[in-house]
């Protein structure tokens, strides 16, 4: 029901964006117009919750939000500017982000993983990995420690890379991951290798594959064996796992299936530890939050569901997305979550008031990884890219 | 010998550039072969295979019955070849497995042989008068000329089917009129080439009136070397093809394109300027998606099966061989991984509206134009 409200002074436009999802725009001669905030009708947020009383069609929501804007807009939401874009940086798209304390690791289509400097104004290309995947890269991890990168080829090839230990901040090979021959009991190989995941030191890597198996491997010690393997069906039909994250303690494996399934695993028991209640379409992104204790998974639903991972409940849903969610990342202290869509849109969420608070699309094309930089310096940046090739970095706002 | 089933009047008679080293080279073989037998030596034949590019020495007697009858059945087939040079007529693979189906089996056998042997005289299958049977369909307000004074009109009345011409070679040209655009359809079923031939969509397109085509599946020789030959007579005319988004449709429209790997020493069978019309990607997801003009209440798509997903990696590492052929074909890898990642493929019914394509297909049409 896309219809618009305009004050009488021809400040603020209220546009009903979808049933479930406000806009508030404000108009400003200078500049145009300008989102102030997005609501979720359906989130537990008080302002909403008085919204979600109305009938639908006795929406008279504009003095109602007016007053919470004249009351302190602020508090709402969270500016993030951009402040710098990458053209072109790969000739395809890009399919992967991955992001140390000092640079942003991409990938794409084409065979070449590209390194750009994040603690640098102009974000230069200080490294380009060429032929690391003859038939283009869909998948990209680095450790928190920022020293052990993974990736994964169209052709099912994984490779590791580590930081050189001269200091110089540049990355080299050191080796690979044959899935196809590291068979285990005589299974056959780990599959088709498709998500990966790397633990906060780099030593542990999670890979998912084409038939819903789930691997574990020591990456310094011998690579030919996995040291997990869980099954997430009865052998080899198991749901395509297309996203896998670990725990920053290592202690659990996550995964998001095409079914909609999501399951956790304890790595120290090797047993699943909760088959959590799924979002019925496919998932394509899961992360556990940075002190472990929350689960998020999100995909084709449009929803990012929360889940609690003492006690493997689902909490809360986060609504507004009107596309297919395809990445997710918590921010550095657990407080805010940034999510990525198909039409574009990147979104950051407050955990704590289960509301967006800042929405961002400079392109109506795919978004395929968004991604969260370390922070290093006062305020948060996070990094954009697609189907556009280009690598779009967003820094917070000061003075809010 | 019998006298071969005549071919449809068009076809006669045939001009072929090779037919003086077609029949020296079978001759060649049967003196080879006269000789041995007068002098009570073994008979035998040197075949390439295809697959492997080896020579093969079939043995005439032999102990063991499979070499026996290949020989026996390749002989057959050079004197049927030699019999339709002579008299200047083209015979189908079809012809010349009905002279003998007990010796030679199946179609399948027949088919084989006849290009083992265009391959070991590095010729084309027509140098030796030999076409495949009849399988593409057209449908169109164009003309097929022939070299003998005959012509073939492509547009169908009353849902007749107007088979594509057997022979390219015996085509002196076209008269397109107003045709701006040719579509190449995967599949004939009536949902596809079939309905659109119906309801006359290359009359009432609204980029204008075009030719359809389908060779029902991989296409045949016949259709590609005839499709080829439009477009040297042609140049301007704009081809498209509709194929499933799925690793097979895509194979099927690269054949199309690049020609067959197994007949890579035929010649005049590709078509460069074929671009895939559709449905992409963005079609296909985007209408599972539920958004837009496109949306439609059940979901569309199936998840790629593991063959499709080797397949799909196996088309990826023949076009990104090498570097620079790799940008040339950005648009074709990039929808082959976006398959991949989203582990879905849809048939061309997907981006239908209650069955009809046209709705979608003007508007693709009239956009593809518009680029080129």
């Amino acid at each position: 029901m896309p219809s618009l409200w305009q004050h009488q002074k021809d400040a603020y436009i209220v546009s009903f964006m979808h049933q479930s999802h406000i806009r508030v725009i404000r108009q400003d001669n200078s500049e145009g117009m300008m989102i102030l905030d997005e609501f979720c009708l359906f989130s537990c947020n008080p302002t909403n919750a008085i919204i979600l009383t109305l009938p639908h069609q006795h929406l008279d929501v504009s003095t109602l939000i007016l007053h919470e804007y004249t009351e302190g807009p602020v508090t709402m939401s969270k500016q993030y500017l951009t402040t710098h874009t990458v053209d072109n940086a790969h000739i395809t798209d890009i399919f992967s982000l991955a992001a140390t304390p000092t640079a942003i690791l991409s990938a794409s289509g084409s065979s070449t993983i590209h390194v750009h400097a994040t603690n640098q104004d102009s974000f230069p290309l200080i490294q380009s990995l060429s032929n690391a995947h003859k038939l283009g890269c869909h998948h990209l991890a680095v450790s928190r420690n920022g020293k052990v990168a993974a990736s994964v080829g169209f052709a099912g090839d994984v490779k590791i890379w580590k930081l050189a230990e001269s200091g110089s901040g540049e990355w080299e090979s050191f080796g690979d991951l044959d899935a196809e021959k590291a068979s285990e009991k005589g299974k056959g190989g780990a599959g088709e290798l498709w998500g990966i995941a790397l633990s906060e030191d780099g030593q542990y890597l999670a890979s998912t594959t084409y038939d819903g198996r789930i691997n574990v491997w020591d990456l310094f010690g011998d690579r030919g064996v996995t040291l997990r393997e869980y099954e997430t069906g009865s052998a080899g039909s198991g749901s395509f796992g297309l996203c896998v994250d670990l725990s920053r303690d290592g202690e659990y494996t996550a995964s998001g299936h095409q079914s909609g399934a999501v399951y956790v695993f304890n790595n120290d028991t090797g047993r699943l530890q909760y088959s959590l209640p799924g979002l019925v379409k496919p998932v394509r992104a899961v992360a556990f939050s940075p002190a472990g204790t929350r689960l998020a998974a999100a995909g084709d639903s449009g929803i990012i569901a929360i889940y609690d991972t003492k006690h493997g409940e689902h909490v809360g849903n986060l609504t507004g997305h009107t596309a297919w969610i395809t990445s997710l990342d918590w921010n550095d202290t657990g407080e805010y979550l940034l999510s990525g869509s198909f039409d574009g849109k990147a979104k950051v969420w407050s955990i704590e008031r289960s509301a967006c608070v800042a929405t961002h699309s400079e392109t109506d094309k795919a978004l395929w990884a968004v991604r969260w930089l370390p922070k290093t310096v006062r305020n948060e940046m996070f990094c954009t890219a697609g189907v556009n090739r280009s690598l779009t970095f967003y820094r917070e706002a000061t003075g809010a | 010998m019998a006298s071969m089933p005549t071919q449809d009047a068009a076809l006669q008679p045939i001009s072929n550039p090779h037919t003086g080293i077609a029949i020296s080279k079978i001759e060649e073989i049967l003196a080879a072969n006269l000789d041995a037998l007068i002098h009570t030596q073994h008979l035998s034949i040197s075949i390439c295979s295809r697959v492997t590019g080896n020579v093969q020495q079939i043995w005439f007697p032999t102990l063991r019955a499979s070499e026996a009858r290949k020989f026996t059945a390749i002989l057959q087939i050079l004197h049927l070849s030699r019999e339709a040079l002579f008299a200047g007529r083209v015979i189908t693979m079809r012809d010349i497995y009905y002279q003998d189906p007990e010796l030679f089996g199946s179609q399948q056998y027949v088919n084989g042989l006849v290009d083992d042997i265009a391959f070991t005289f590095e010729l084309g299958r027509h140098a030796l008068n030999i076409v495949a049977a009849d399988k593409g369909l057209i449908a169109g307000a164009v003309t097929v000329n022939f070299h003998n004074g005959t012509a073939l009109h492509c547009n169908p009345h009353h849902g007749q089917n107007i088979l594509i011409p057997a022979d390219a070679h015996a085509i002196s040209g076209f008269d397109l009129g107003h045709i701006k655009w040719l579509l190449v359809i995967e599949k004939e079923p009536k949902a596809t080439f079939r309905g659109l031939a119906a309801s006359r969509f290359h009359d009432s397109a609204a980029a204008g009136p075009g030719i359809l085509v389908t060779a029902k599946g991989y296409p045949d020789l016949s259709t590609r070397q005839f499709l080829h030959k439009l477009h040297t007579s042609c140049p301007l005319l704009a081809m498209y093809a509709l194929v499933d988004f799925d690793p097979h449709g895509v194979r099927i429209m690269l054949t199309y394109k690049d020609g067959s790997r197994s007949l890579q020493h035929e010649q005049n069978a590709t078509l460069d300027p074929l671009s895939w019309l559709g449905p992409r990607s963005i079609d296909v997801l985007e209408a599972r998606m539920g958004q837009g003009s496109t949306a439609r209440p059940v979901d569309t798509t199936l998840p790629l099966t593991l063959g499709d997903r080797k397949e799909a990696v196996r088309i990826l590492s023949l076009k990104m061989g090498d570097g620079d052929e790799a940008m040339e074909n950005l648009d074709l890898i990039r929808e082959l991984q976006i398959m991949l990642l989203f582990n879905a493929k849809a048939e061309i019914q997907a981006v239908d509206d209650a069955g009809d394509l046209t709705k979608w297909l003007d508007n693709a049409i009239t956009k593809a134009m518009e680029i080129a």
